[in-house]
């Protein structure tokens, strides 16, 4: 007998597959990438990126118009996606504005706006541009106070800001408040865009591939780097249909701030409470989405994680060549992949890896399998050496 | 003694340990005098003389607030009897290193955008928390936040969350320090500053307060919120958002039993009782 930590009450989903569940979930049984050669004015990189379009256009409400970013700009359009903001207004009408709690992944924020200033200003100036709003726009947790004030939530807020595990972690942090009774239900989400710093910034550690990232492929050479963000409600009361979050767990490599663990021991560890918080064994778990980023480092770390723990049958794919590494948005993005996988029964192959690396033991899927499946693992890591696991699941 | 004001929700916890460091304050023995002087000496710089336990290469590429977060951290740890590899930890900081953040975006002003690797590998939210990680060959829960001004009461009600839920020790670590210019005027902190505290499901023989926290709407708080008793402390707590620790700290100098109130976001704010051993 499965026991629910928290209910997924209500999610969206916008990336470079589109905007709105239902874009996803098309992309993905399509098998239609999100990813495009590198066309973004000031990124002058041989790479492929996952965009999505139209964030340029989008005009926040007058009283959020400090808050203008590309950042904000996507949490904006997002969260107007899959009927969000009524299913929002329904726990607000329930539980009362200050009983929700908002809690945000991100990596990078708004640092966009702190780029193009720096752009602007002459060489030696001393002060920001006048335009310039650091605290609405690149401070970490804009991207939190922005989605509350969006949702008229009036309950704690804070942005979770851990690399790439940032948005997996908000599942973990909404559980422990809503379990201490701080609150009734829970916004939880992920937003990260593409800028500069990251684009460069990953280039610099010749992370970054010249073709569509191939997770797992023996020649795999590197990230796709893509935007996006995801949004879930979560409430301890379900309905009929509901996606449950089952486990999660948390844990630090403590070996080097930009390469993971060789052996993958603490990612393990991080499977290993998740299954243990959820009361089930490896066997219990019918598919993986992996982290998956399609580096040489870190798919080899990952492969030897899920082979000790799991075995070489398990199912497993990464999602990655669908939306590219969408870094504080990829816990979200795939968490909530994880639920549509659940939801509509199948399991994705791993898009671009033609052949799997030799080296490499774990069952990557190279074709979509569509079989009904009850629980799914989905697992997020970071620079810095964090590690988050989470386990969805239906309760039958 | 002020009464009871309410019942807290949440168990009472231990504060086993703390760090200080800020403008003229080097560590909690010192700072406890410090915190109730009428002239407190934030002109002074914060001098990092801690050994902070890293390897050759992460003690070279560490940055300034790291450096200064493994200080305060390293001492509530060595100051209570538990070990770092025993305890979860948060770090909570409005900013971040705005330093690394003007370096990249200086770096991609020029033509070859010259990003350096150390430094984007720095510039993670969570730089502070990997760091103590790789000193302390620490693998538990770790989480790294920001609630912009609201950063340290975040981080805090995190901490409790964490330690009521997972029951673990949490090490708390609040730091923030000024932005280089262009950005120091636009930036939130005016002062170097960091706290950590050491909290603990379980008392051990040498705690040093029992703390019991709670979220509660903001109309329900009559009491100043955020305000330190000692007035001399302001200039500094308003000028730095890790120094919004200051009326707790303030508090945990004195023994006695004392209530505070420090701003959450929306309409919560947190309300802190602490029992303060003689």
């Amino acid at each position: 007998m499965k026991t629910s930590l928290l209910a997924v009450r209500a999610y969206t989903l916008s990336n470079s597959l589109g905007v709105g569940m239902s874009a996803s979930l098309e992309g993905l049984r399509e098998e239609r990438s999100g990813l495009h050669p590198c066309e973004l004015p000031n990124i002058d990189l041989n790479t492929w990126v996952g965009q999505v379009d139209g964030l340029d256009d989008v005009v926040l409400d007058q009283d959020l118009a400090q808050y203008n970013c590309r950042n904000n700009h996507l949490a904006d359009l997002a969260l107007q996606q899959d009927g969000f903001i009524d299913h929002v207004q329904q726990s607000i009408d329930k539980y009362g504005a200050d009983r929700i709690g908002v809690f945000i992944g991100t990596s990078t924020s708004g640092i966009e706006e702190t780029e193009k200033a720096y752009r602007e200003m002459p060489p030696g100036a001393e002060e920001m541009p006048d335009w310039y709003r650091y605290r609405y726009t690149q401070n970490i947790y804009s991207i939190a106070d922005f989605v509350r004030l969006r949702l008229g939530i009036e309950g704690p807020a804070m942005a979770i800001s851990t690399a790439c595990s940032s948005s997996a972690k908000v599942f973990a942090s909404a559980y422990r408040y809503i379990q201490c009774g701080l609150i009734d239900a829970a916004v939880i989400g992920g937003v990260d865009t593409l800028c500069q710093t990251t684009l460069y910034g990953f280039n610099s550690l010749e992370l970054v591939s010249p073709e569509p990232c191939r997770p797992w492929a023996a020649d795999r050479n590197g990230i796709s780097i893509g935007e996006a963000a995801g949004f879930a409600l979560l409430e301890r009361d379900a309905t009929a249909n509901s996606i449950h979050l089952l486990g999660y767990g948390e844990s630090s490599d403590a070996y080097h701030m930009s390469t993971p663990h060789p052996e993958g021991e603490y990612a393990v560890m991080a499977m290993q409470q998740a299954l243990s918080k959820a009361g089930m064994d490896p066997q219990d778990i019918d598919y993986i989405n992996l982290h998956g980023t399609g580096t040489k480092s870190n798919d080899a770390s990952e492969d030897k994680a899920i082979v000790s723990l799991f075995g070489t049958d398990i199912p497993c794919s990464s999602t990655k060549a669908w939306t590219g590494h969408t870094l504080g948005a990829a816990g979200i993005t795939e968490a909530l992949f994880s639920c549509l996988f659940l939801e509509h029964g199948f399991m994705p192959k791993s898009l671009n890896t033609e052949k799997q690396d030799p080296n490499l033991g774990a069952n990557i899927l190279l074709e979509h399998t569509a079989r009904p499946i009850q629980a799914v693992m989905s697992n997020s890591f970071g620079f810095g050496g964090t590690n988050c696991s989470l386990i969805f699941g239906s309760l039958t | 003694m002020q009464p009871d004001i309410r019942k807290f929700d949440m168990k009472p916890v231990f504060i086993e340990g703390i760090g200080i460091s800020g403008p003229g304050i080097e560590n909690w023995q010192q700072a406890r005098s410090a915190l109730l002087s009428e002239q407190p000496g934030f002109d002074q710089e914060l001098i990092i003389s801690a050994d902070l336990s890293l390897p050759a290469n992460e003690r070279r590429r560490a940055s300034r607030l790291s450096k200064i977060a493994l200080q305060v951290a390293g001492e509530a740890i060595n100051s209570s009897i538990l070990q770092a590899d025993e305890v979860a930890t948060v770090f909570t900081s409005s900013c971040g290193d705005l330093e690394i953040a003007h370096k990249i975006c200086t770096a991609l002003t020029m033509e070859a955008k010259p990003v350096s690797p150390i430094q984007f590998h720095n510039s993670v939210h969570n730089a502070q928390a990997g760091y103590w990680a790789i000193s302390q060959h620490a693998h538990n829960v770790s989480n790294s936040i920001s609630a912009c001004a609201d950063s340290f009461a975040m981080g805090l009600l995190e901490a409790l969350t964490l330690i009521e839920v997972e029951q673990v020790p949490v090490l708390l670590v609040a730091c923030d320090r000024p932005a280089p210019v262009p950005l120091y005027n636009a930036g939130m902190s005016r002062y170097e500053f960091a706290v950590a505290m050491l909290i603990s499901p379980h008392r051990s023989d040498s705690f040093m307060a029992v703390l019991e926290g709670d979220l509660v709407a903001k109309q329900s708080v009559d009491a100043a919120v955020n305000v330190c008793e000692n007035k001399a402390l302001e200039p500094l707590r308003k000028a730095c958002p890790a120094a919004m620790a200051l009326p707790l700290l303030e508090a945990l100098a004195i023994s006695g039993q004392h209530v505070i109130s420090l701003d959450c976001p929306g309409q919560t704010c947190m309300q802190i009782k602490v029992d303060v051993c003689a």
